[in-house]
């Protein structure tokens, strides 16, 4: 849950980012598609970077 | 009578000696002269070509020069370049620098040669083929660009895009053109549009290309849109010589035009309008790469909803 969550709050982060960088271009549903996939791809990304570090550590 | 004898003597050796140092001053005198010419060669040391200007093998090529250098040179690499001799006549890079383009517009341009002189710029835009591409274009610039005769502004402060026009068609599009509103696209785009006269000037501009458009002109010039940037009216000119910018959208996705038009007309309010420096760039690039990787979504979903579908099928009844 708490990675669908983070992955949907990074897509939004996404978004955000994409419309101030290209203000003429509408996000549809298929980019909004991307952003989300991106966003989920980014959060267990880290979660695994996250993981590895601590495994290390211990 | 020795005393006359003695006169004309004296007289003879005075003439003489001016002569003579008449000579000597006149000999120095052109030994300093050519000291002269040869003065500032040795202070700037190696002389270079004449007519060459030192830049970056890139910049040459942006602007159409010629330029000999070694083998596989690095773009960043300095050459002597000869510029081509409209940009040497009308002063070099100074010329380029002193225009001024403040907005842009679009007129129709319904036979070659009959563009209205004193703009700052003049560009064209060219679908060879009619598509959903060249609607998409057209779409953009109609919703961002004003027709020239609504602007107000001086021409010399713009740059007038021209869309070829169908001279039969005429008719058609003169009360659109009296209210100055943009014409519906699809109509345009079917009808209106003289895809003859675009493919003729696309032939024009790469009879004799430079080397920064020598890929463009090798492809199959048939998706376009292309844009093209010159300095004075381009239309009838059977070989078109740089600099001139042009901007090829085969590869961009029709999503991104909007970004891409815009680019475009700061790209043209530049002082070197040839140099792509607003056009050729990592956010554009990132744009279209961005938008084709969308496109992927719909299928994506759907392989993932069929094996979904499979795999519920498939299950073993509980």
């Amino acid at each position: 849950m708490t990675i669908l969550v983070s992955g949907f709050i990074v897509a939004v982060a996404l978004g955000s980012l994409f419309s101030w960088a290209y203000p003429r271009v509408e996000i549809d549903l298929r980019l909004a598609s991307l952003f989300a996939l991106g966003g989920l791809a980014i959060v267990l990304a880290i979660r695994g970077v996250w993981r590895t570090i601590h495994r290390t550590k211990a | 009578m020795v005393l006359s004898r003695l006169g004309a003597l004296l007289t003879m050796l005075l003439s003489l000696s001016l002569s003579a140092s008449t000579l000597e001053a006149g000999s120095s005198e052109r030994r300093v002269a050519q000291e002269t010419q040869h003065a500032p060669a040795t202070e700037q040391g190696p002389e270079r070509p004449r007519g060459t200007v030192k830049i970056t093998v890139k910049d040459c090529e942006i602007r159409g020069g010629e330029f000999i250098v070694h083998p596989n040179p690095l773009p960043e690499d300095l050459v002597d370049c000869l510029l081509p001799a409209p940009i040497r006549r009308l002063g070099g890079p100074a010329e380029l620098g002193g225009r001024q383009v403040l907005a842009s517009a679009y007129d129709y341009l319904y036979r070659a040669g009959t563009e209205r002189p004193g703009y700052g710029l003049y560009s064209y835009v060219l679908f060879p083929v009619a598509s959903r591409r060249a609607e998409r274009f057209l779409e953009e610039l109609f919703k961002t660009t004003s027709f020239v005769e609504v602007t107000g502004i001086s021409l010399g402060y713009l740059n007038v895009m021209y869309l070829p026009t169908r001279a039969e068609k005429l008719s058609a599009l003169k009360p659109v053109v009296v209210n100055g509103l943009a014409p519906s696209v699809g109509l345009f785009s079917s009808d209106l549009y003289d895809y003859r006269l675009a493919q003729r000037l696309l032939v024009q501009i790469c009879a004799a290309p430079a080397g920064v458009i020598r890929s463009i002109c090798r492809s199959d010039l048939s998706r376009g849109p292309y844009l093209f940037t010159y300095a004075s009216p381009a239309s009838t000119l059977s070989r078109v010589p740089p600099p001139y910018l042009v901007l090829d959208l085969s590869r961009v996705h029709e999503r991104a035009f909007g970004e891409f038009v815009s680019a475009y007309k700061a790209q043209v309010k530049r002082e070197d309008f040839t140099d792509l420096e607003r056009i050729a760039n990592l956010r554009l690039r990132l744009l279209s790469t961005v938008l084709t990787a969308a496109d992927w979504m719909d299928p994506i979903k759907g392989a993932m909803a069929d094996i979904v579908h499979l795999a519920g099928r498939n299950d073993p009844p509980q």
